[in-house]
C-alpha cells in the first residue's frame, strides 16, 4: 500500500527528514510517535503534497506508483487523505459546498456518477452520525469559528465522506477532551476496513487505547528509530523518548 | 489635447448639438444647460493631478475625452437582434423596466401597467412637455455639479428618467437596463436619473449595465443620478455592471436621505476599461442611515475607482461602507471613503471597511479613508486590508481533491460573496451572483455557497 524508502526532506535549507523508511500494508493501522519537532507533521504534509517541502532523496510509492509526482488533488483523488493537525479555516465556503465539491472530484476520478444536492445530503447525513455532528455544521463556513474539538471532528467527517485508501491523521487526538476523543476514535474504528490503511501521528499513548494499531514507530531526528507492537506505546509513555535518541532503527 | 483645447472642444460641441437636445425650446432647460456649460468652462476636465480623479485617468482619457453622443430621435427602435427577454438571466420580478441602448431609450412591447403610486417619466419627454416638474431637479443638479464631468453630463444629457414612488405603490422594484452596443463607439452617452421616494415609501432600483456583442473601440457611458429618500422611506439601489472592456463607465450619484429613512447603495463593478463610481450621500434627517456596499472584480488592464462621501448632517445618523476588491492581471482598484460629520450631528456612527485580494503580483489596490469630524459625540471606525490568497487554504482544499484553479476561484468567490450575500433584494442578489459567476474563470455554483 505505502512504501516510504530512505526519505529525505528539506524545508528551506533545513533538513527535517533524514532517511525515513516505513511500509504500511493494506488494511493496517500504524502509529507514529515522537517528540515535538521530530518531523511527524513534515511527513504527513509530504504525503499530502504540500508545496514548500522539498524531497531531496528517497521515494514514496503508493499502490505501487510514485506518489511524489502527483499534485495534492491527484493524491486525494487516488485515496490519500490527511487529517490536519491544524485544520484550516476557509471563510465563506460552507462545509456542504466543500464536501460536495471534494466528493464529486473524487467520484469523477473513480468514474462514478457525481451526486446532486439531494443525493449528497442523503449521503452526508449518514456520515454525520459517525462523528456525532449535527446538520447545522454543514451550513457553516469550513472550520469557521469551530472549537478545537469541532475542527478535529470535521476532519474525520471529511474522511468519512471521501472514503480514502490511506488516511493520515496528524495529532487528531491533541486538544480533545475524553468524550471528543472517544467520538473521534469510534469514528476511525468504524472506518477501519481491509482495504483502508491508517497512519496515526500521535503524541500520547492515550489514543492507542481506543484505536489499537498493528505497529508503533518512533520518529526522532528525522528517521524511524524504533518500531514495535502496541506495547511500545506503553513503554514510551513510561520512559519518554530520550533513551531512543541517537539509536538506529531496531 | 491640451486642457484648454479639451474645453474649447466641448464648448463648440455644445453649440452644435444644443438645438437638438430635448427641451431646447424651453428657456428654463436651456438656461440650466448653459449654466452647467459655463461651470464646465470654468472647471475644465480634471487632470491626473486632480486628487479626486488621480486613479480615474485611465488610458489618459482625461486628455482625450470622447465626444458627446450625437442627438437623434430619443426613442430608438429595438435593434433586431436584441430581445429583452434574453437579458433576463434572472427575473427580478420588476414592476417596471426601462431600457436604454447607448443612452437612448427603447420602448419595449407589452409593458405591464404600473401599480398606482409608481410613476415613470422619460426625461426627454419631461424636458419637452413638463418643464415645471423637471425644473427643481435641474436646479439641484446644477448646484451639485462640482467637477467638469458632472457639468458635462448636465449640459449634454439627452435622456433619462424620473421615477416617483408613493407609499401606496407598496414595495416596488424598478429595473433599468443600460446596454452598450457597437453603435455607441467613439462617443459618450450621457444619461440622467432622478428618483424620488416619498415619505414612508419603499422601493428597489436595480440597474444593469451590460454590453451586447463584442465592441472593438472605445466608448463612454456617463450616468448622473439624484436620489431623494423621504422620511421613513427605504430605497435600495444597485448598479450591476459588466460592460465591454473598451467602455469608460462613469457614474455619479447624489442622494439625500430624510429622517429615519434608509438608503442602500450597491456597486458590482466587473467590466469596463474604467469604472468610476462616485456617490455623495447627505444624511439630512435625524436617524437617517446609508449602507454603501460593493465588489469590484477586475483583470487585464481594467481600473475601478470608487469615490464615496457621506455627510452626516443630522443627529443619530448612521453610515456604513463595505467594499471588497478582487484584483487580477494588471488591474487597479481604488477606493476612497470620505466621512464628514457636521457640528451638531451628535450620536452619529460611521463604519468603513475596504478589503482587497491581489490575485496577481501586478495588480494594485489603493485604499484611502478620509475623515472630517466636527463633533465629539461620534463613533467612527475604518479598516482597510490588502492581501493575497491564503495558501494554506488553497492547499487544504486541494488536499480534498479540489483542483488548484477551482480552489483559488472558490476562495475568491467566497471573499466577494461575503459582501454580496447581504444584498437586500433577492432578485438583485441572485443576478449579482450570476454575473460574478460568468466573470470568474471557473463557473462555480455560487448560489450554493450562500
Ligand atoms: N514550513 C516550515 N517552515 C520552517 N520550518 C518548519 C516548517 N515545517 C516544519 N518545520 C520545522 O521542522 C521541524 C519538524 O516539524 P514538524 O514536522 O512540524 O514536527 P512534529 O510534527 O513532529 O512536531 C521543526 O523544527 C519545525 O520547526
Ligand atoms: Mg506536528
Amino acid at each position: 500500500m505505502l512504501d516510504i524508502n530512505d526519505l529525505q526532506v528539506c524545508v528551506g535549507d533545513r533538513q527535517i527528514l533524514r532517511g525515513l523508511t516505513l511500509t504500511i500494508g493494506e488494511g493496517e493501522v500504524h502509529a507514529i510517535m515522537g517528540p515535538n519537532g521530530s518531523g511527524k507533521s513534515t511527513l504527513a504534509h509530504v504525503l499530502a503534497g504540500r508545496p514548500g517541502y522539498e524531497v531531496t532523496g528517497g521515494s514514496i510509492r503508493f499502490k505501487g506508483e510514485d506518489l511524489l509526482v502527483l499534485a495534492p488533488e491527484e493524491r486525494a483523488r487516488q485515496g490519500v487523505f490527511l487529517a490536519f493537525q491544524y485544520p484550516v479555516e476557509v471563510p465563506g465556503v460552507n462545509n456542504t459546498y466543500m464536501l460536495k465539491a471534494a466528493l464529486n472530484a473524487v467520484r469523477k476520478h473513480r468514474g462514478e456518477q457525481e451526486l446532486d444536492a439531494m443525493e449528497f445530503l442523503q449521503f452526508v447525513k449518514k456520515r454525520l452520525e459517525i462523528v456525532q455532528m449535527n446538520e447545522s455544521f454543514l451550513s457553516r463556513g469550513v472550520n469557521e469559528g469551530f472549537s478545537g474539538g469541532e475542527k478535529k471532528r470535521n476532519e474525520i467527517l471529511q474522511m468519512a465522506v471521501l472514503e480514502p485508501v490511506l488516511a493520515v491523521l496528524d495529532e487528531t487526538d491533541s486538544g480533545l477532551d475524553i468524550d471528543a476523543l472517544r467520538i473521534v476514535a469510534d469514528g476511525v474504528n468504524q472506518l477501519r476496513s481491509a482495504a483502508r490503511s491508517f497512519l496515526l501521528v500521535t503524541h500520547y499513548q492515550r489514543l492507542l487505547e481506543y484505536i489499537v494499531p498493528d505497529q508503533v514507530h518512533v520518529l526522532a531526528d528525522g528517521r524511524i528509530v524504533k518500531s514495535g507492537g502496541p506495547e511500545l506505546a506503553l513503554e514510551l509513555e513510561m520512559r519518554g523518548y530520550d533513551w531512543l535518541r541517537g539509536q538506529d532503527a531496531a | 489635447m491640451s486642457a484648454s483645447a479639451v474645453t474649447e472642444h466641448f464648448l463648440a460641441a455644445f453649440e452644435r448639438v444644443a438645438p437638438l437636445l430635448p427641451g431646447a425650446a424651453a428657456p428654463a432647460v436651456l438656461e440650466a444647460r448653459r449654466v452647467a456649460l459655463a461651470r464646465f468652462a470654468r472647471l475644465g476636465m480634471p487632470t491626473a493631478r486632480t486628487e479626486a480623479w488621480r486613479y480615474s485617468n485611465h488610458g489618459n482619457w482625461l486628455r482625450q475625452p470622447l465626444d458627446p453622443a450625437p442627438v437623434v430621435a430619443t426613442t430608438a427602435a429595438l435593434p433586431g437582434e436584441l430581445d429583452p427577454g434574453n437579458l433576463a438571466v434572472t427575473d427580478l420580478g420588476a414592476h417596471a423596466r426601462i431600457l436604454f441602448v447607448d443612452g437612448r431609450r427603447v420602448d419595449e412591447r407589452g409593458t405591464r401597467a404600473l401599480p398606482p403610486g409608481l410613476r415613470l417619466h422619460p426625461l426627454s419627454r419631461l424636458l419637452e412637455e413638463d418643464t415645471e416638474l423637471a425644473r427643481p431637479w435641474l436646479a439641484t443638479a446644477v448646484e451639485a455639479a462640482n467637477d467638469g464631468p458632472a457639468a458635462l453630463n448636465l449640459a449634454f444629457f439627452s435622456e433619462g428618467a424620473l421615477i416617483e414612488v408613493e407609499r401606496e405603490a407598496g414595495a416596488v422594484t424598478i429595473e433599468i437596463i443600460f446596454l452598450s452596443t457597437d453603435s455607441g463607439v467613439g462617443h459618450t452617452a450621457h444619461t440622467h436619473l432622478c428618483v424620488e421616494i416619498a415619505d414612508g415609501a419603499h422601493a428597489t432600483v436595480v440597474e444593469r449595465h451590460v454590453s451586447l456583442g463584442s465592441v472593438e473601440s472605445a466608448a463612454g457611458a456617463d450616468v448622473s443620478r439624484q436620489l431623494r429618500v423621504g422620511s421613513r422611506a427605504r430605497l435600495s439601489h444597485a448598479v450591476l455592471q459588466d460592460a465591454h472592456p473598451r467602455l469608460y463607465h462613469l457614474q455619479r450619484t447624489s442622494a439625500r436621505v430624510g429622517a429615519d429613512a434608509e438608503l442602500s447603495l450597491w456597486s458590482l463593478a466587473l467590466g469596463g476599461n474604467l469604472a468610476r463610481y462616485e456617490a455623495t450621500v447627505d444624511l439630512s434627517g435625524r436617524g437617517a442611515s446609508v449602507d454603501l456596499a460593493g465588489v469590484y472584480a477586475l483583470k487585464g488592464r481594467q481600473a475601478a475607482d470608487h469615490h464615496l462621501t457621506v455627510r452626516h448632517l443630522a443627529p443619530d445618523t448612521r453610515s456604513q461602507m463595505r467594499f471588497r476588491g478582487l484584483l487580477d492581471g494588471h488591474s487597479r482598484g481604488a477606493f476612497t471613503g470620505c466621512v464628514q460629520v457636521a457640528p451638531g450631528a451628535d450620536g452619529a456612527s460611521a463604519r468603513q471597511a475596504n478589503d482587497n485580494l491581489l490575485l496577481s503580483p501586478h495588480a494594485e489596490a489603493v485604499s484611502r479613508p478620509e475623515l472630517g469630524i466636527e463633533t465629539d459625540d461620534v463613533q467612527c471606525s475604518h479598516g482597510s486590508t490588502v492581501g493575497q490568497q491564503d495558501e494554506s487554504a488553497v492547499f487544504y482544499l486541494r488536499s480534498r481533491g479540489i483542483d488548484e484553479a477551482t480552489a483559488r476561484s472558490l476562495l475568491s468567490s467566497a471573499f466577494a460573496i461575503a459582501i454580496l450575500r447581504t444584498m437586500p433584494h433577492d432578485g438583485a442578489r441572485a443576478l449579482a451572483l450570476a454575473m460574478l459567476t460568468l466573470h470568474l474563470p471557473q463557473r462555480l455554483a455560487l448560489e450554493e455557497m450562500l
